[in-house]
């Protein structure tokens, strides 16, 4: 690596911090659940998330401001970040039965539900089918309750909580059917600001017209469904299950393909397969992240914990904090710190996002060290992190970013140039 | 987009790295050929353009994903190793 990768390398300190992978070699498939919980787990209320909270203190989920003076905050970028929120705050308004986050019922077409030849074709199928309707990755599993929400708050009137059996009542699911959305790159790495908002809320509305128009599919085939789009149950559990990546150090979704920059949903259905073939993958990145801590640092409100070592708290360590879950061991991110630093900011932040290593764009270069880093042990890792930050990876806070979002030069609109 | 109209950058990158690699082979085999050059210096010679490919490659991918520092940063990390191989290969080729 030369002069400067030496000097990289002894900056980065290597032999004295870097932490070993230890859960295996390359892309590891596990049969079991591949993060660790404590018998002390319970259920988390959706009463309890920061949002529902801070709801019932009057307190908005965003607070977005116009700056015209500031590069990320004009008025064209609020009418963006806003307008990304048209369909899925649309289908919040729609009636129970039609909207987001209730039980959707099988339309009265076929005498009984649709069986598929084989749990392998309808895998093939439903996978294709949520990719036809704008899914960047989607995953199958069994359904688990340990990551439904214990109880479910109605979101037209927040102080209205049941329990999730009571909720939906009627309904017993068995699979789930993850889907993830991609963020753009280039609007991501504005962040924090309203163009990094509006790729945000774009891939919530990305969500719900995936979840809607899949839903519709099951209840076409006579299945009862739940398009999950941010509430329901917790989508990073189910989305680990479905192998479609490892938790990361800011406690969200690692993806083989985008990194951070995915949104994720649930789709409940009962239909019922007689095998489940996603599996659970680990592929270095609790490794990495012991030994990366870009997020951690560039973090604006000290969220994320600087711990080398995924943590387990117990229901003691969160006695004055309610909005935290306790009993999985990974690392615990304040969520109202972060909440209290959107309203601030003015925006829904995402410094993490951006600035982690595995946030890039679709080129070989990145996809070839996203495959070197499955297979380098721990002390490479820290090296690589050094390195993305050397090589101008990673920023945040950049005011040049949202004129990189902007600049027409290269894109061609009308299709005469590529 | 390469300015070309139907071809992206990377498209040209590559068809372009595949004739750089191309006359590289050549040039080691008309070096072995023409002036006996000993096996450890091609081996030398091999193995820095190789990694002056691999840069020019990854620094013109840096450029068109709108990275420059990258670009620089991968010609100082990994083009000037590459040089260094190359030049001691030939000069052991020319001895």
């Amino acid at each position: 690596m030369g002069v400067a990768g030496t000097a990289a390398a002894l900056a980065s300190g290597v032999s004295t911090s870097a932490q070993a992978r230890e859960d295996g070699f390359g892309t590891v498939v596990h049969d079991d659940y591949p993060v660790e919980l404590s018998p002390e787990y319970k259920r988390f209320s959706e009463y309890n998330t920061t949002i529902f909270r801070d709801a019932r203190k009057g307190i908005p989920d965003m607070n977005p401001s116009i700056d015209d003076s500031r590069p990320g905050f004009t008025t064209s970028e609020f009418a963006m970040s806003m307008a990304s929120t048209t369909l899925y705050k649309y289908m919040y308004t729609q009636e129970p039965g039609l909207r987001l986050e209730t039980v959707h019922q099988p339309h009265d077409v076929l005498p009984e539900p649709h069986k598929f030849a084989d749990s392998a074709t309808a895998h093939a199928q439903i996978k294709r089918v949520a990719r036809h309707f704008g899914a960047s990755v989607v995953g199958i599993t069994r359904h688990d309750e340990r990551w439904d929400y214990s109880e479910l708050v109605d979101p037209h009137d927040i102080h209205d909580v049941r329990p999730w059996e009571e909720r939906m009542a009627g309904f017993k699911p068995k699979t789930m059917i993850v889907i993830g959305v991609e963020m753009e790159y280039e609007a991501l790495a504005a962040a924090p600001s309203l163009v990094s908002d509006a790729t945000v809320l774009n891939a919530y509305s990305g969500l719900t017209y995936t979840l809607m128009h899949l839903s519709n599919y099951f209840n076409y085939l006579g299945y009862k469904t739940i398009p999950a789009m941010s509430g329901v149950s917790l989508h990073i559990p189910y989305a680990i299950a479905a192998g479609l990546g490892e938790i990361n150090r800011m406690g969200l979704l690692q993806n083989y393909k985008y990194g951070t920059r995915l949104r994720l949903s649930t789709l409940y259905t009962d239909l019922e397969l007689d095998e489940y073939y996603d599996k659970p993958v680990t592929f270095g990145i609790q490794d990495f992240c012991e030994n990366c801590m870009h997020c951690a640092d560039k973090c604006p409100s000290k969220t994320i914990p600087r711990d080398i070592k995924p943590t387990f708290y117990t229901s003691e360590d969160t006695k004055g904090r309610p909005y935290m879950s306790y009993g999985i061991k990974k690392w615990q991110i304040d969520g109202q710190k972060c909440h209290d630093y959107w309203i601030e900011s003015g925006t829904t932040c995402g410094t993490c996002l951006a600035t982690c290593p595995y946030n890039k764009p679709d080129f070989w270069h990145h996809r070839l060290i996203d495959r070197l880093n499955t297979i380098l042990p721990g002390p490479i890792h820290k090296f690589m992190a050094q390195m993305d930050l050397w090589h101008g990876y990673g920023d945040t806070f950049d005011e040049k970013a949202p004129a990189v979002f902007w600049d027409p030069k290269g894109r061609s609109y009308n299709g005469l140039k590529g | 987009m390469s300015g070309l109209a139907i071809f992206t950058g990377i498209e040209v990158l590559f068809f372009w790295l595949g004739v750089a690699s191309l006359a590289t082979v050549q040039g080691l085999i008309w070096i072995r050929w023409k002036k006996q050059a000993s096996w450890p210096s091609l081996a030398l010679m091999t193995a820095g353009m190789a990694t002056i490919l691999f840069a020019v490659a990854w620094a013109v991918s840096a450029v068109l994903e709108k990275e420059p520092q990258a670009a620089s940063m991968s010609l100082l990390v990994i083009l000037l190793p590459g040089l260094i191989l190359t030049t001691l290969g030939g000069r052991l080729a020319w001895k």
